[in-house]
């Protein structure tokens, strides 16, 4: 590192002691501050709702998948029971014949 | 209200309500006024995303929907509800941070530059090394240890990904357990903090009725044994033993006089007393009870405890097999690969949760358990005894005949009756009030000090005679009142398959109250599933004359039963089944079975019961079905099954982790990898429900 560059480093420093803090901490930028702050809550919030309505889908998802699983089951159970009826009126009439 | 629905499938509805923000409270209060809808099953309300999910019975779509459109937060119907102390904000504090946990190390991942990784790396792992070192100092061989060995290690390997992860996943395991640690307390807290509907207020013209939202402070009430206090009050009248376990955790009941204050929710065990209202109904309760649960121990199962421990003694081997594994491979990467497998944080992690979680599916189906330890007693169980009134019948005994002796007037008799039995919480006083009300029988309160005497009965002075009700055992021969002359004949003419309360007045027996308790219809049925489910021996303890429980434990058919028992003997009898190495559960619901209740390994109370009953029992089940003892039971064995399950996975997935670490197959940061997940996910599924929901026929 020359001259020049620590003299550089030396008058950033003291700029930055000096001005520099007076202006981090100012009203304006305690504004800035406050907004930026404001948005990442809202965006806290945005993403928690995104959350939220994804979990309720899922959940919906889940039980419109169960409900198909149950009719189908049930269908399956109408169609062997008529199958069953079906066979012994069959075996009845041949025992009739 | 306004609403659009968004969708669909049987039994089940989810609805979005027309509003853009929704609060709380409002979330809560339409979450309670659901609940208490007939036609609903249950109920959800989102109030990020302002829906509510509603599980309907069967055909009760329609009144859900009218019932929906006919709602508004302004309407006196919901101002009106009681709107009990949810967990909604702590659900939403956690779930908060679990997200910004999970995005923090997505974006971590994926934006930020690697020094400015590695020096989070760094920071977070500052918390983990200090914990190590302090165990080391401590000369502990505990899991935080294994937790900052691995840590440390991997960064000083500069694998500050694998630190990374392992670091995320203990702290996820860390939450999760936080949050269902704080659920379930405030659970039970709330499924604690009952409020009671009415108290007895004495005013100029005697003790009068009134709902408890309608006390004032300076308002004197009274309260009798077995009752519980409702106010924070002074007392002005009588000596009473108080019983605190609700507020100290402590079960020795306490003696209290006149002016010593005494507090909400604690239960007066002897003697009456009057108390001048302090404070109005308040809050406080909740807090108390959540504090009390927070310190006691009993939250915790022996099987968690023996978790642990087995968690800290697997420790050093761990160690030594890691050192053991560089001995002899001359590797460090595998001698790494298998300490960064360690057992234990499996353990730890997982017990706690599965039984936390066994306790809240305990609430699903209205059970309120009060520990882990007693779903292990319930799972451990070889003999139940059940106490007959409000257990084994329905707490709805009614009364089938009033037989008069001395000439008397039956309805004189019953209004005689009702008003003393009205201020007694026994399911036989009930019968008698309800009956006398029934025939439109008023009367005012013509009784001088009622005295309550256990299983026996009530002594009062009513113009100047003498008038006493209750069992035979103190009617004739505790007190010696005789039969009127020349009516022995009609007296062992009573009808037998009734209990009989006798009612004596000046000495001389006046009149017999015939009482029909009817079974409950599914008695037999719970007692043979319980057979089934591995019960030796069950029991049946009552007050009832020898002839009504012998007909009653023939219809029920328990093992064993004992009648004319009294409050005494029902704890000896416990006793000594403990002492004969069982483990007994009792189930009662009146002051009456307290002691039992106490004395033995579970103490389940009904909850339509008296509250001294509630308050000392250590689970309390709803009253409209037996076979929520048989779920319980199954419950219970489910979860001592989930946990030998556990411990057979962790022992026996990380073993081969470490195998398969020691012998070079698997890198450092994949054993690391597997084995947190591995605990997480073991973590996830004792969360789970234990049973199957066809397996109760429950939602």
């Amino acid at each position: 590192m020359n001259v020049y560059s620590k003299l550089a480093l030396f008058a950033g420093g003291a700029l930055f002691g000096s001005a520099g803090i007076k202006l981090l901490s100012s009203k304006d930028a305690k504004n800035v501050y406050t907004h930026t702050t404001a948005a990442v809550l809202r965006m806290k919030e945005c993403v928690m709702d995104t959350v939220s309505t994804v979990q309720e889908n899922a959940a919906d998802i889940l039980a419109s998948a169960k409900d198909i699983n149950e009719q189908r089951a049930a269908k399956e159970e109408a169609a062997a029971c008529g199958e069953e009826e079906t066979a012994a009126e069959e075996e009845e009439t041949q025992e009739q014949a | 209200m306004k609403f659009s629905i968004k969708h669909e499938s049987r039994g089940r509805i989810r609805v979005q309500l027309a509003q853009r923000r929704m609060t709380l409270d409002q979330a809560d209060l339409v979450e309670t006024w659901l609940q208490g809808l007939d036609a609903v099953d249950q109920a959800a309300v989102h109030e990020r995303t302002c829906c509510a999910i509603i599980y309907y019975k069967e055909g009760g779509r329609a009144a859900v929907l009218k019932a929906l459109r006919g709602f508004s937060y302004q309407s006196e119907e919901a101002a009106k509800l009681v709107v009990p102390h949810t967990s909604r904000a702590t659900n939403r504090e956690y779930q908060e941070k679990l997200v910004g946990m999970v995005c923090g190390k997505a974006v971590r991942d994926m934006f930020f530059p690697a020094p400015l990784r590695m020096a989070w790396t760094l920071c977070r792992s500052l918390p983990y090394l200090g914990r190590a070192v302090r165990c080391l100092w401590r000369r502990q061989l505990h899991v935080e240890l294994l937790d900052g060995l691995s840590v440390g290690i991997s960064m000083a390997r500069g694998d500050f990904g694998t630190a990374g992860s392992v670091m995320f996943l203990l702290g996820l395991g860390e939450l999760l357990e936080e949050w269902t640690h704080k659920k379930s307390v405030e659970d039970l807290a709330r499924s604690m903090s009952l409020n009671i509907d009415r108290v007895w207020v004495k005013t100029e013209d005697g003790e009068v009725q009134l709902p408890l939202s309608k006390v004032r402070p300076g308002d004197r009430i009274a309260v009798h044994m077995g009752g519980m206090i409702p106010l924070d009050s002074v007392i002005d009248e009588g000596e009473v033993m108080v019983n605190q376990a609700s507020l100290t955790g402590e079960s020795i009941p306490v003696a209290r006089r006149p002016g010593s204050t005494v507090y909400a929710g604690t239960v007066v065990e002897e003697g009456e007393c009057v108390l001048r209202v302090e404070k109005q109904c308040g809050g406080s309760r909740y807090d108390k009870i959540v504090s009390m649960i927070e310190q006691s121990e009993k939250l915790k199962s022996s099987a968690e405890d023996q978790a642990s421990h087995l968690a800290d003694k697997l420790v050093p081997y761990t160690l030594a097999g890691s050192a053991i594994a560089y001995l002899l491979t001359r590797n460090v990467t595998r001698a790494l690969s298998v300490l960064m497998v360690d057992f234990s944080c499996a353990l730890k992690l997982s017990m706690p949760l599965a039984v936390l979680s066994a306790m809240r599916e305990a609430s699903i189906h209205h059970a309120t358990v009060k520990g882990g330890k007693f779903l292990e007693a319930i799972a451990k169980a070889d003999t139940i005894v059940f106490d007959k009134t409000g257990t084994l019948t329905y707490a709805c005994p009614v009364v089938a005949q009033v037989v008069t002796f001395g000439g008397r007037e039956e309805s004189e008799m019953l209004r005689l009756a009702a008003c003393l039995e009205e201020h007694f919480p026994h399911s036989m006083a009930n019968a008698v009030v309800r009956a006398a009300q029934q025939r439109g029988l008023t009367h005012e309160e013509m009784h001088s000090q009622v005295q309550y005497l256990v299983a026996h009965g009530i002594a009062s002075t009513v113009k100047d005679e003498k008038v006493i009700i209750g069992s035979y055992h103190f009617v004739f021969e505790d007190e010696q009142s005789t039969i009127p002359a020349g009516e022995q004949a009609k007296f062992d003419a009573l009808p037998p398959e009734y209990s009989h309360l006798y009612l004596a007045v000046g000495g001389e027996l006046a009149a017999v109250i015939c009482i029909s308790d009817p079974l409950r219809s599914e008695a037999r049925e719970v007692i043979q599933r319980l057979r089934e489910l591995g019960v030796r021996k069950t029991v049946m303890l009552t007050g009832d004359s020898e002839r009504t429980a012998a007909a009653i434990a023939a219809q029920v058919g328990v093992d064993e039963y004992h009648a004319e028992v009294l409050p005494e003997d029902k704890a000896r009898f416990v006793e000594e089944e403990r002492a004969a190495g069982h483990t007994v559960i009792m189930l009662g619901d009146g002051i009456n079975d307290s002691p039992a209740l106490s004395a033995a390994n579970v103490g389940i109370a009904i909850s339509d019961g008296a509250a001294i009953a509630r308050e000392i029992a250590d689970v309390t089940i709803a009253a409209e079905n037996l076979f929520e003892l048989v779920t319980l039971r199954q419950l219970s064995s489910s979860l001592m099954n989930r946990i030998h399950s556990n411990y057979r996975f962790v022992i026996g997935f990380n073993g081969s982790l470490i195998v398969l670490g020691a012998a070079g197959i698997l890198l450092p940061a994949q054993s690391a990898m597997l084995h947190n997940l591995s605990t997480l996910g073991i973590s996830l599924r004792s969360m789970t429900n234990l049973l199957d929901d066809t397996a109760t026929g429950l939602r």
